[in-house]
This record gives C-alpha cells, structure tokens and sequence, in this order.
C-alpha cells in the first residue's frame, strides 16, 4: 500500500517499518492488561484548503495529523485513549490510560458490553482516484480558483454588495487498524471537493447562492477529478441571475402547498430524518444527552410504513458508492461494509449498527458504520453512505403535474427535534410552481413538517439520470464533537400538501 | 513528545534568521459519557499542534502538523515555506515580538491539584449524586469532562508568551415520566464541581415537568436560561468579527447608530472577569483588550484582530482566530451584564410563560430580517402565576431576533459560565424575553 503522499512523518514511519511494529506492541501491551478485547488504530490525516475570496488567492494551507488510538474491553465495560505522541511511551501511555478509562466505566456500568461477531479480516483498500490531488501543482489550484471567482466580478455590475468565495478542499486518510481478534486492516481514504459561493448585500438584504452544493461543494471519495467536469462557467452566471432576483422576491406565504426538492435538499433531508433516525445507538440511549434518540425504535422493524411504496433506502454499500464521501471498505471497528435495506417500499426494515449496537439488538453481524473522525476519537455509530433510490419520473415531468407548489434548491437552515421526528428546513431560493409552471421566485423559503408524515406525502422520484451521490463534511456527532463524511445519493423528489413558510 | 518549550527552543533555532511565528497547543484531559444512570463512553485524549506562518517578503505561507518531532517540525517549515510560493504579497506586517513590551492582566484558571481528579473519582462522585435519581425512578444522561489546556505562542524575534488552563463541565439531563430537567455547570477547578447539586437539581425540573402542558401556538414570556441564551445567540456573535463588518458583510453596517437590542443589554468581551478563562492573549500574541460590544442595547465596538487592522487602518483588540487571517476575529469571552432579579423573583412575576433550560439546533431562517427558529430541550417548563405548572415538551420558536432582544425585559443578577469552545466561556445571566412566537 502507497503512503499518504508526502505525509513526512507517515513516511518516516513506514520507511522504517514503524508502523506496523507500533500496531503490533499496541495490541501486545492491550492483551497485557487482561483486556477481553482490544483494537488500536494508527491514522494519518493529510488535509489541503485553497481559498479564493472576492477574486484574491488568499492562501493554500496545509496540515497534517498522525495519531494513535486505542480501545480497549474489560470486563464487559469500554476504555478508549487516543494521543498524537506516536511513540513508544505515547503509546504505553495511552493503554494505561484507556484501561484506567475502562475501570471507571466498570464502577458504573449498565451491563457488560458483548460484540457481535466479525471474523478476523487481513487486507487493504483504497478510494479509486483518477489524479492524486497532491501530485496537482499549486499555481494550477489557484488559477483556476481565481478563473471562478473572477468570472462573478467580470459579470458583475449594479448597485449590490458582491462578495465572493471559492475554495478547493483535500482530505486523505492513511490508516491502519489492527484487533486482539486478528484483524490487520489498511486503508486509504481520499476525499475531495470544489466550491464557489456569492453573497449579495443591499438595503439590509442578504442573500447567497452557492454551487454546486451549499457547504463546502459536494465531497466525494475521488482524487483531484472531483473538481473538474462541473459547468463552474454556467454557474457563475446562473448564481448571480439567480441572486439578483432573489434578492428582491417576496418571502413565500404561510401555507400548504406542494413540495418539490431538488438533489442537494433532497440529500440533507435524507440525512437529518431518515439516516441520524436510523443509527441504532440512538435506539439505547447513547446520545441522549447530545444528539438525541430517535423515532424509529425497534418495534417499528418490519411493521411501520414510514414512507409511500415508492420510497426506498440502501445504506452501507461500498459498491453503490464507489464516489461516496462516506465510503469505507471496513469500518473503524475492522467490519466489512455491508449493502443494507432501510427502507423497502416504504417500509422500515433496517438501521446502521456497530458490533456493539449489532449485538443488543441480536444481529448476527454489524453492518461497518462504527466511525471515527480520527485516531484521537472513538468510533460511533455514523451514516457512512445512505442513498434514496432513483424512481421514476423527472424534475420536469414534476413540475408540469403540479397545481401549485414550490420548488426549492440549496440548504440554508436545517432544524430538527431530538427524535429527528419533526423538523423545519430552509433553503437558499424557491420558485413559485402555478398551473405546471415556473411562476416567480421565493426569498427564505422554509417548510416544515412531520418526518413520517412527509416521506408519506412523497409521490415522485426522478429517475436514475438525475440521480446524483451528494457528499457532505460537517456531519457532527458525539463528545467531543466529531466530524465525519457522509453520502447520500438522491434525486429530486415531490412531496404533497406540505407546511411552507414556518 | 516534546514539550511546548522544547518545540519553541526547536521552532526557534530551524527558522532563524527568517520571519516565522507560530502557535503550539496542547489539550490532555478525559469525558465520560452517561446514559440510563451509567457510563457508556470513556475517553481519554492527549494531543498536540503547531500552527507555524513564515514570511518570505510579503508572502506569507501557513501549514500545521502534530509531528513535534525535529523531523515533523522540519516538514511543517517545509510545508510553509512552499505555501509561500504560490502566496500573493500581502500586507501583514509580523510582530517584533518583545515579550517584555506586553503587558498582560493575569487570568487565574489553572488549578494543578485539578489534575488529580481522575476517571475513577469522577465516576464514584457521579454514582453517588445520581443515587436520588435512581430511587425516584428517573433516568439520567449527560457528561464529566476534565481537561488541560496548554498554549504558547512565539516568534523567530524572541516572542515567547505561555498560557495553562484546567477546566471541568459536568451536565445532566433528568427524565422521569416526561418531566425533563436539565443542569450544567463549569468550572476550572474539578474539585469545585458540586455533583450533588447538579443531580438533585435537575431532577427537581424533571417532577415539577411531569405534567404535561399543551399550549397554543402565539406569542409568550420566555425566560431563556443561560445555556439557552448562549445557543440563542450563537450566530449572531459572528457579526462582531472586524474582518466582516469591515467588509461590510456584517448587519451592523446597517446598525450603527439604531439600537440592537433594549437598554438592559451591555456585552463585554473581558477575559479578566472573574468568571472567565484562556490566555489574555491572542494567536498573534496581541493582548486581548477589553472590549464594548453593545452599550444600553446599542452597538459599541467590533473585535479586530491583527490581518484585518493591518488591511483597514483599524486597531487590532487582540481577538484573532488564526495565523492566516482569513476568519478574521470573534468576541470569545462574552459577559452579558445581569440584572437586579433572581430567578426566583422573575418567575413570580410572569402569569403566563415559558422557562427554557436549552436550545437545540437553533438556526437563522432568514437572513436579512434575523428570523430565527429552534426547538426546547431539557425541560421547557410552563410558568402560570408565578410558579412552575407542568412540562411542555419541545416546542419550536420562530421568531426575529431583533425584536426579541429589543423585548427583553429583565435579566437575573446571577451570572453563569457557560463553555461552548476551547478558549473562554460565556457570562450569561437568565434574561427575560416578552412575546416570543411560538409555533
């Protein structure tokens, strides 16, 4: 397996077979302390960000993590202890710390932690890259940053505040896991993404447009080809248009009305009340005091039709996803990725579990989406990919059906209640749809709702041509705080008779 | 691993001779997770980083690592050192850096006997203080973190500025039935931390919510207490970064000589209140002034921090956020001023109204008018002549912010310290808003 290129200090490492003697002590010094099972992980984190505001390079900064962490599981209670001191004394350290960890747990322990069974895995995997984007030299990032960005201000003239920004953002992961159980596990993750954004100020308004996502561009598990092959040119012009003309549209009325989303929207409300809904640590209470429990809990398995017929979900599929932002081969806990239902016809049939989640709700297996934001920090039960699947019809055949409606594009605001059960969303622009056609556009529409009685009112999916993996970057979960990739696949989508305006 | 010294003394001899300034931070310390009265996640963190900005002229290049080996101090040098020759010239001027030329007023919030607290410790204390919520069949969730904070701050011209921080959050959510209560508390001493009190507190808000409440949709008192207060602001803080106002992206522009808010509300950004803690100094080793925000509810000052004065022709407050410059500067040690009331006596005095503990996923809807939305969490309590009636569950609010601070009525003359990041916390005291829409 290549290194993390340039990674200096991975380098140093792996020149001298450090890393895998490392890992290899890291699982002696664990069996040492009588732990009943034990992993450890070695990551190192490489990250580039190249900034372009108002049309002037402001930077390319670079920085870069190699961390150790360890878990550890004695008597049925879980110890963790990460450190960014890769040596042998870090590392003795932090066993000594993640089994004194595991001894407070024990003082206060609701049962004792089982795992569910995942045989002992030995391989390597990397994101499928077309162009490493550290072998891209850095005056053809920042030209071609500043090419978009200056294309707003060369079109650009009228009485507003233009202010501008795009960005270029890198991410690879080089990590290896190894488990008292056998595993020995490398990966490499790539992820990528481009943006620009516009904001236009004046008389106290504020509006903002982005492309081709709302935060940050939409990640992708890809080298350097994440960038290219986007339309950055049509964008610039269509943004401002668009801009300019939300600037002055009217709010949108408070009423009922249909709903049509577009992909990136379609994406988020994908994550915030399907996917945190179906992470099965939820279901135990795990995030009561942060991120909440959910309104899928076990009972509904099999029975609660949580959609229409038209609905369903897959999650977890590397194969699917080859370009997910949230795609791994195994996950933090050395489990093989495995393709899982959701939601079928409508109806909810799965969660995403870890071993430990797996096991209390007597699952044979987990299904890999135990994730960590690195070595310093355990890993959670998190969304590693979970896509709507593709239907049937088309944004315009949508449009043209619909009597009255609204249809909107970019995330602005998103708020959801702690059993993700209801929840109000708002986005960047809307359009006015009367009598099967675009009548005028909406300043800060929102809309709000019931989960389930939305994905109920869900009456069309475009098709696979429209069908687009979205990626995002700043889902957070946990204390402390982690961030993690995710993907979800979707495409637009209609929605019948929803709350729009509060 | 190297200790912040011996990374300054490396830091110093690789770049000398050349313009470099760099930021070390250290952050060691463990959180235990509780759900159902019970740990289920322990975690222990040691790390380490080291921001490094060299000049080459005008150019400027920033890179970071947490390899403080000679080698990885080496490659981030490396690493900046190639930033630079892509860099515009830029017209950021690097401190001389005389530590003697600084003067600093001290902040007092490392406790080394703190650091003795440990996992085991925190776990039998918390066994103890949740024993009156198991025997009322309540449940408990929440958290104990303990933590050091190191930081230094240097420069290849001799600049040398060290700052040590300890702190402890303990918080509990309490559910029985429906009821709700929760309690969070933060100190920089762990052996400060009045476990007992913060249980018994909130179970105490869980059984005066067990009622459930329903209320219609309208306008209502609210008593945001704090911890809400501080997530009711959270975005609109931004606004005061100098970099944004200077680039006219900040609603202030609009404000300058309109009030923001009633006359009850005076911020501060002070990190020497008695109350506050982090290093009176920034990552540019600037002193971090003592700064006006918003006077009797009119907008006083910005924070600036050293690329934006630079640029604008403004004085820098000493708020800077990063080497590169590019965020700009935010206020991080926020004192709200308090009142005259407790919070006894502003229950009394609402017939009808809402006390918040805490906001959950608050969020700015519309931008241009400030129209802001978010949900109750921990308990939000109905309030009916004068006295906690019953629980409301989660309600969502939807309302201007603007015109919320411009209805605030009373605030409480307690104050309290609430932590939302690593470096400082937030002053506030409970504060009384009329007629927030309730949806």
């Amino acid at each position: 397996m290549n290194l993390a290129p340039n990674t200096t200090e991975t380098a140093n490492y792996r020149q001298n077979n450090m890393t895998s003697k490392l890992v290899e002590k890291a699982i002696k010094l664990i069996s040492a302390t009588g732990a009943d099972y034990g992993d450890v992980r070695l990551a190192a984190i490489r990250r580039e960000h190249v900034l372009v505001r108002n049309g002037r390079f402001r930077g390319l900064r670079e920085a870069s993590e190699l961390a150790i962490g360890v878990r550890v599981l004695v008597d049925g209670a879980w110890g963790f202890a990460g450190t960014t001191d890769v040596s042998e004394s870090g590392l003795k350290n932090i066993v000594r710390e993640a089994r004194a960890n595991a001894a407070a747990q024990n003082l206060m322990k609701q049962f004792g932690v089982e795992l569910a069974k995942e045989p002992a895995h030995r391989g390597s995997w990397q994101t499928p890259i077309q162009r490493d984007p550290w072998s891209v030299p850095a005056e053809e990032k920042k030209d071609f940053l500043i090419d978009v960005d200056s294309k707003f201000h060369c079109k650009f003239k009228g009485p507003e505040t233009l202010v501008t920004q795009s960005q270029m953002e890198f991410f690879v992961k080089d990590q290896i896991f190894a488990s008292t159980q056998g595993s020995r596990i490398e990966q490499k993750l790539f992820r990528s993404t481009a943006s620009a954004e516009i904001k236009l100020f004046h008389k106290g308004r504020k509006i903002r447009r982005a492309f081709p996502g709302p935060t940050g561009g939409n990640y992708q598990g890809a080298g350097y080809e994440a960038v290219l092959g986007l339309d950055w040119h049509g964008a610039s012009t269509r943004l401002l248009e668009e801009a300019r003309e939300g600037l002055r549209a009217p709010e949108p009325p408070e009423k009922n009305m249909d709903l049509i989303l577009t992909g990136s929207p379609m994406a988020l409300q994908i994550h915030e009340t399907i996917g945190h809904a179906v992470e099965l640590d939820r279901v135990y209470g795990y995030e009561d005091n942060l991120g909440g429990r959910t309104y899928l809990v076990p009972d509904h398995l099999r029975k609660l039709q949580v959609a229409s017929p038209i609905v369903n979900f897959v999650a977890s599929d590397p194969a699917m996803h080859a370009r997910g932002a949230g795609t791994v081969k195994y996950d933090d806990e050395g489990v093989l990725a495995k393709k899982t239902d959701v939601i079928q016809n409508g109806l909810f049939v799965g969660y995403m579990n870890s071993r430990e989640t797996a096991q209390l709700l007597g699952l044979s297996r987990s299904n890999g989406c135990a994730v960590a934001a690195d070595a310093l920090n355990y890993p959670l039960v998190r969304m590693t990919n979970l896509s709507l699947l593709p239907g049937k019809s088309s944004l315009k055949a949508m449009i043209e059906s619909t009597e009255e409606g609204i249809l909107m594009d970019n995330e602005s605001s998103w708020s959801i209640d702690d059993e993700r059960s209801t929840f109000q969303i708002g986005a960047e622009i809307g359009w006015h749809i009367r009598r099967g056609k675009i009548a005028g556009m909406f300043r800060s529409p929102v809309y709000s709702g019931r989960s389930i009685d939305f994905w109920r009112s869900c009456d069309a999916i475009a098709g696979k041509k429209e069908w687009v993996l979205w990626g995002f970057a700043d889902c957070t979960k946990g204390a402390p705080p982690q961030l993690s990739y995710v993907s979800h696949g979707a495409a637009p989508a209609r929605f019948r008779g929803i709350q729009v305006g509060k | 691993m190297n200790s912040l010294k011996q990374i300054h003394e490396i830091l110093h001899q690789q770049t000398r001779g050349g313009q470099a300034h760099w930021l070390i931070r250290r952050k060691t310390g463990y959180l235990l997770r509780l759900t159902n009265n019970y740990i289920h996640q322990s975690g222990y963190q040691d790390q380490i980083s080291v921001s490094l900005r060299l000049m080459r002229g005008e150019r400027m290049g920033v890179a970071e690592t947490s390899d403080v080996s000679r080698a990885g101090l080496g490659a981030v040098i490396a690493a900046a050192q190639k930033a630079t020759e892509v860099a515009e010239a830029g017209s950021l001027k690097v401190r001389e850096g005389r530590k003697e030329n600084v003067h600093f007023d001290r902040v007092k919030d490392y406790f080394a006997a703190a650091l003795a607290f440990s996992p085991q410790m925190a776990s039998r204390k918390m066994l103890q203080a949740l024993e009156c919520v198991k025997q009322l069949g309540a449940l408990a969730h929440g958290y104990f973190s303990s933590y050091e904070w190191q930081t230094l701050v240097g420069n290849s011209s001799g600049l040398n500025l060290e700052h040590s921080s300890t702190g402890t959050k303990f918080g509990l959510t309490v559910n029985r039935g429906i009821g709700s209560g929760y309690q969070t508390v933060y100190h920089p001493d762990a052996r400060k931390i009045n476990f007992f009190e913060i249980a018994e507190e909130a179970l105490k808000h869980a059984c005066l919510t067990e009622r459930q409440v329903a209320i219609k949709p309208g306008r209502y008192p609210v008593i945001l207490a704090p911890r809400a207060l501080a997530a009711f602001l959270s975005n609109f803080l931004e606004e005061w970064n100098g970099l944004r106002f200077c680039e006219k992206e900040s609603f202030l522009i609009h404000h300058r000589k309109k009030p923001i808010g009633s006359k009850l509300w005076t911020v501060m950004d002070d990190v020497t209140h008695p109350l506050q803690t982090g290093a009176p100094f920034d990552v540019e080793g600037d002193a971090r002034k003592k700064v006006a925000l918003v006077n009797k509810g009119r907008f006083a000052n910005c924070v600036y921090d050293r690329w934006t004065a630079e640029r604008y022709r403004v004085k820098t407050t000493g708020h800077s956020l990063s080497l590169g410059g590019e965020e700009g500067a935010l206020p991080y040690n926020i004192v709200v001023s308090g009142g005259k009331s407790s919070l006894g006596e502003m229950i009394r005095n609402i017939k009808r109204g809402i006390l918040i503990p805490n906001i959950w996923y608050h969020q700015v809807v519309n931008p241009s008018h400030w129209t802001v939305t978010g949900l109750t969490r921990g308990g939000a309590a109905w309030i009916h002549d004068g006295k906690i009636a019953g629980g409301l569950g989660r309600i969502r609010y939807l309302d201007g912010l603007l015109g919320a601070l411009a209805r605030t009525s009373v605030m409480s003359r307690e104050q309290f310290a609430v932590k939302v990041r690593d470096s400082g916390v937030l002053v506030f005291p409970y504060v009384q808003i009329e007629d927030l829409r309730i949806v």
